[in-house]
C-alpha cells in the first residue's frame, strides 16, 4: 500500500514538473517580434458554391471598392517551419453582377395582392449589387517552404460593420403555380434587402506568400465563407450564398522593439 | 368605365437574391430539361396574314390572307419553348375551317398544354352590330367568364374584361368560381338564355392598401392585356374593334341595382352618387395610332382622346324596379367630321364599355352594385 502511494505521489510530482517545463517552452514560443501592415485588393463576390442550373448566363460582373487593409502579427512559433499569425483586417466585399435565370422556382411575393409567398417560376435578367464591410480576425498557420515561399491556411471570423444589397429585374416574367400558367410580365421590380445580409461570417482561407525582401512580401489568399450570407427563409432562397473572395495584398514589416 | 384592380406594380422576388453570381462563366452548367410548354411565336411569313397572329397562353388566332394561304390546308409554323414538342408538328398542313387543337409537351415531359388554334380568312373582321350575350366560356384554371360572339357560326373575339387581372385579388387558397369575379354570366336574361352580369367587388385588404379598394364589374369591346396585370390597370385595357358603319344610336336592355355604400379610393364613405354606365365611343384608330402608337383607347383616355368622333353615354343611378329589364336607346353625339368613304378600310373603331360603377376608373363605387345587360344593338345609318 505504501509503495503504491509513493509511486502515485512521484507520478504527481513528475507531472507537475513536466507541466512546468512545457509551460515555460510555451511561453517562449509566444513571441511578437514584428507586425505587418497589409494592404491590397479583395476581389470576388457573393455566390452559390455551385451555380444552379437555372442560371443560364452571367451577363456582367464588376467589383465594388475591392480593397482591404489590416495589421498582422506572428504570435506563436511551433517549430522551424511552422508558425501562427493573427491580426485584424478591414475588408470591403462588394460586387455588381447580372445573371439570366430560366424557370427559377421559388417563393414569390406579389406586393399588394393576396399572392404572398406562393411558389412560382421566374425567368429574366437579374441585377444585384451587394457591398459589405467586414472587420476580420484571422488565425493563420504558415509553413515555410523555403527562404522565399510560404504556404498559409487558416480560419477567420468576420463581423460586418456596413451591409447593403439591392437590385432589380429586367425582361422578366413569372408564372404562378406551375409552368403552364399565364406569363405575368414583371414591368419594374426592384429590391433593397440589406437587412437579410447576415452580420457575421466564418471563412476558410488558403494561400501563398512570397518574400520580396526582408520587410516586403506579397500574398494571395482565397477566402471561402462557410456561413450563408443571406438569412432569408430557405423557401425564398433555395440556394445558399457564400463570400468567395481572392485577397491579394502587399505586406510591410515593422519590427517591434522589446 | 372599366376599373381593374391591378395594383401589383412591383414585386419583391426574394429568390432573386440567389441569382447573384460570380462571373465565372465556366461554372454555368447545361440547362435543365425545359419545363415550359409554350407556343412562343408564329413563324409563317407575314404575307400569309392580314393581321398579326395573336398568341395567348392557350390560344392562337390566325388571320389568313385568302389570296396567299389556303385555310383548308394551312401549314401553321411556330416556335416552341426550348426542347418542347407538339402534335401536330409545326409546319404540317391542317384544315383550319374548324379550330385545331395542338398538344404541346415540355422537354422534360412533365408538363403539357393544349392550344386551340383558330383561323379566319374573312378579311372583314368587323365587329357585329348586335350582341346577345349568349356565348361565353369559363377559363380552365381560374374559372372566370369570357363572352364572345359568333360570326357565320365561327367564334370571334369581341368582349373582354378585367377578370384576368382580378385573379390576383382572390386569395390563391380560395376555390375559384365564376361568381367570384366582377364580370359573370347570368341566367337572368332579357331574351335567350344568358346575359352579362357586372358586379362591383371588393379587392380586399391588399387592394385597399394601394387605394384601389373596389373593382367595378366591367366588360368592353376589345381586349385586356392579361400579361400586364402587374402594370397600370387602366392601361391594360385595349378598347375598340373595327367597325364599318356609321353608328346612329345604341340600344338594348339593362337592369341596375346600386350597392348600399359608396366608398372612395381611401375606403372612406363617399358622397358621390353610384351609377351604372353604358358608354359607346366611335373613333379614328389611325389618327390615334399616329399620335400615340396604339390603335386602342384605354381606361384613361376613353372619353377624352382627340381621335373620338362620336359618343353615346348612359348613366343610371336608380335601382331598376322589379325584375324586368329596362329598355334604352341613346343617340350618338358627333363631335367631329369623318370621311365616310373610309368606313370600309378598318380605320374606324367602336368601343363599348359597360360598368357597374361609373367612377370605377377612379376606384370609387359601392361594393355590390350590379348591372345586367342584354341584347345590345348598334343602330347604323
Amino acid at each position: 500500500m505504501i509503495a503504491k502511494l509513493i509511486i502515485t505521489s512521484l507520478f504527481c510530482v513528475s507531472s507537475v514538473f513536466t507541466y512546468a517545463q512545457t509551460r515555460s517552452c510555451l511561453m517562449e514560443s509566444f513571441r511578437a517580434e514584428k507586425i505587418t501592415i497589409r494592404a491590397g485588393f479583395n476581389l470576388g463576390g457573393v455566390t452559390p458554391t455551385s451555380i444552379p442550373q437555372e442560371i443560364r448566363s452571367i451577363e456582367n460582373y464588376s467589383p465594388i471598392l475591392p480593397f482591404s487593409l489590416g495589421v498582422e502579427m506572428p504570435f506563436f512559433q511551433i517549430n522551424e517551419d511552422w508558425d501562427l499569425l493573427t491580426g485584424i483586417n478591414v475588408k470591403s466585399s462588394g460586387m455588381k453582377a447580372g445573371a439570366y435565370a430560366e424557370n427559377f422556382r421559388g417563393m414569390i411575393n406579389l406586393e399588394n395582392t393576396p399572392y404572398q409567398n406562393v411558389y412560382g417560376y421566374f425567368t429574366g435578367s437579374v441585377k444585384t449589387k451587394i457591398h459589405n464591410w467586414y472587420i476580420e480576425v484571422p488565425v493563420t498557420a504558415r509553413y515555410g517552404l523555403n527562404e522565399k515561399f510560404n504556404l498559409l491556411g487558416g480560419l477567420a471570423y468576420s463581423q460586418s460593420v456596413a451591409r447593403s444589397m439591392e437590385g432589380g429585374v429586367q425582361d422578366a416574367y413569372i408564372r404562378l403555380g406551375n409552368p403552364t400558367t399565364q406569363k405575368l410580365d414583371v414591368p419594374n421590380a426592384s429590391f433593397k434587402v440589406a437587412n437579410i445580409v447576415r452580420k457575421f461570417d466564418i471563412a476558410a482561407q488558403l494561400g501563398a506568400e512570397y518574400n520580396i525582401n526582408e520587410i516586403l512580401d506579397v500574398r494571395g489568399m482565397v477566402n471561402y465563407g462557410f456561413v450563408n450570407v443571406l438569412h432569408a427563409p430557405t423557401e425564398n432562397q433555395p440556394v445558399s450564398m457564400h463570400n468567395v473572395f481572392f485577397n491579394l495584398t502587399l505586406g510591410y514589416d515593422l519590427p517591434l522593439s522589446r | 368605365m372599366t376599373t381593374l384592380t391591378l395594383n401589383y406594380s412591383r414585386i419583391l422576388v426574394m429568390l432573386i437574391s440567389v441569382l447573384t453570381t460570380l462571373s465565372i462563366t465556366s461554372c454555368i452548367k447545361d440547362a435543365l430539361p425545359n419545363i415550359e410548354a409554350d407556343i412562343v411565336s408564329v413563324e409563317n411569313s407575314s404575307e400569309n396574314f392580314f393581321l398579326e397572329p395573336k398568341v395567348t397562353n392557350r390560344e392562337v388566332k390566325l388571320f389568313l390572307n385568302k389570296e396567299i394561304a389556303d385555310i383548308t390546308a394551312f401549314p401553321f409554323q411556330f416556335t416552341l419553348s426550348r426542347g418542347a414538342t407538339s402534335t401536330p408538328a409545326s409546319g404540317t398542313p391542317q384544315d383550319f375551317s374548324r379550330p385545331v387543337e395542338y398538344l404541346v409537351s415540355s422537354e422534360n415531359g412533365e408538363f403539357s398544354k393544349t392550344y386551340t388554334v383558330t383561323a379566319t380568312d374573312e378579311k372583314a373582321s368587323f365587329a357585329p352590330s348586335f350582341f346577345d350575350f349568349e356565348n361565353y366560356k369559363i377559363d380552365d384554371q381560374y374559372k372566370y367568364t369570357t363572352f364572345f360572339d359568333l360570326q357565320n357560326t365561327q367564334p370571334i373575339d369581341t368582349w373582354d374584361s378585367g377578370n384576368a387581372g382580378f385573379v390576383l385579388s382572390i386569395s390563391p387558397l380560395v376555390k375559384k368560381e365564376p361568381k367570384l369575379y366582377p364580370t359573370q354570366f347570368t341566367e337572368q336574361a332579357h331574351a335567350g338564355k344568358y346575359a352579362v352580369k357586372l358586379e362591383t367587388k371588393s379587392t380586399g385588404v391588399f387592394g385597399a392598401g394601394v387605394k384601389k379598394p373596389i373593382a367595378a364589374g366591367n366588360i368592353f369591346l376589345g381586349s385586356f392585356d392579361s400579361g400586364n396585370v402587374m402594370g397600370d390597370p387602366l392601361k391594360s385595357t385595349m378598347f375598340g374593334l373595327p367597325f364599318d358603319k356609321k353608328p346612329a344610336s345604341i340600344e338594348g336592355y339593362y337592369h341596375y341595382t346600386p350597392g348600399a355604400k359608396v366608398i372612395d379610393e381611401n375606403s372612406k364613405p363617399s358622397t358621390e352618387k353610384e351609377a351604372g354606365s353604358i358608354i359607346a365611343v366611335f373613333f379614328d384608330a389611325d389618327a390615334l395610332f399616329q399620335r400615340t402608337g396604339t390603335y386602342f383607347l384605354d381606361g384613361v383616355n376613353l372619353l377624352t382622346d382627340k381621335s373620338i368622333i362620336a359618343t353615346a353615354e348612359l348613366y343610371d343611378e336608380n335601382k331598376t324596379e322589379g325584375d324586368a329589364y329596362k329598355h334604352f336607346q341613346i343617340p350618338f353625339t358627333y363631335l367631329s367630321e369623318f370621311d365616310e368613304q373610309d368606313l370600309n378600310s378598318g380605320r374606324f373603331k367602336i368601343a363599348i364599355v359597360l360598368s357597374s360603377s361609373k367612377n370605377g376608373d377612379r376606384f370609387v363605387g359601392a361594393v355590390g352594385s350590379v348591372l345586367l345587360v342584354d341584347d345590345l344593338k348598334i343602330n347604323t345609318q
